[in-house]
């Protein structure tokens, strides 16, 4: 049986289009590897309707939400919800990662309970630090590069199947390496480096996972 | 945790986020962007938001102290 790979990636606002930027590396690997087969739902087809059709399957699956959210909701394309109460039965036998807004405190928790293995997100706001002069691409934005690291090595870790408690753990000694080297501003007082230290210990406080965490892709 | 440790806590994080530039800009993934300067404002004003940064930050400093 196929190993589904599906990740959800909006681009309609600034936030999304870091989030889409964050996203790039894991999609080329995960295209690579014949082992795995990937649906990519981008820009528009981060859509409800997509999303259930690629849910709807027997498949061993690893579902990637970049998008914005809340605690009840994911959202796609144009904000419009994706992944909810009412479709949450859908993510049951599979591995679910959110990287979006709070989802985990009350939408994962539902998800385990309607038999998702794993649901690894955020219990509250996720925080990065961009370059307002290079806002317009994401890419390009220095300031990004460690959140991408983490947001990557997360994604990746899941992809080639660690476990989801230890894909956390791998993720949250990142987290610790960066903050160490962003931690302080004494070598850039009037710089973002200190502002970047404090987003990535407010994203370490906050991630998290409910359900079993030695789930596996 | 007792109001003395509280209040150590957030003086000690009100200090750290002085140090910063107070017009840094951090994203936050639901639509909005908030200053250093306002970060301070809610550490000071002790609201959810507030004693959330205290947490954060001072699992920031444990990070930094503790062994590789």
């Amino acid at each position: 049986m196929a190993k589904q790979f599906l990740i959800t990636r909006p681009r309609h606002d600034r936030e999304t289009s870091y989030l889409y930027s964050f996203s790039k590396a894991i999609v080329q690997l995960a295209k690579e590897d014949y082992a795995i087969g990937v649906r990519e739902l981008a820009d528009s087809k981060a859509n409800r309707t997509e999303v259930e059709r690629a849910l709807s399957t027997n498949d061993p699956t690893l579902a990637f939400f970049n998008g914005h959210g809340d605690e009840e909701t994911v959202y796609g394309h144009k904000d419009k919800p994706i992944l909810d109460k009412d479709n949450v039965q859908l993510t049951e036998k599979k591995i679910i990662y959110a990287l979006a807004c709070s989802s985990l405190v009350k939408l994962g928790e539902l998800s385990v309970q309607h038999g998702a293995k794993a649901y690894v997100g955020y219990r509250d706001e996720f925080m990065w630090v961009g370059d307002p002069s290079a806002s317009a691409v994401p890419d390009k934005d220095k300031n990004a590069v460690p959140f991408r690291k983490v947001c990557h090595v997360l994604i990746h870790s899941l992809v080639i199947g660690m476990p989801a408690g230890e894909a956390i753990e791998k993720t949250r000694t990142e987290y610790k390496k960066l903050i160490k080297n962003y931690g302080t501003s004494e070598d850039d007082p009037f710089g973002d480096v200190a502002a970047i230290g404090f987003a990535l210990s407010w994203n370490l406080t906050c991630l998290d996972m409910v359900g079993n965490p030695n789930a596996v892709f | 945790m007792s109001d003395n440790i509280y209040e150590e806590q957030k003086k000690l994080v009100l200090a750290r986020l002085k140090t910063i530039n107070p017009d840094s800009k951090i994203m936050l993934g639901t639509k909005r962007n908030i200053s250093i300067k306002e970060l301070i404002n809610h550490v000071e004003q002790g609201d959810d938001f507030g004693k959330k940064i205290i947490q954060a930050q001072m699992n920031m400093l444990k990070v930094l102290v503790a062994e590789q």
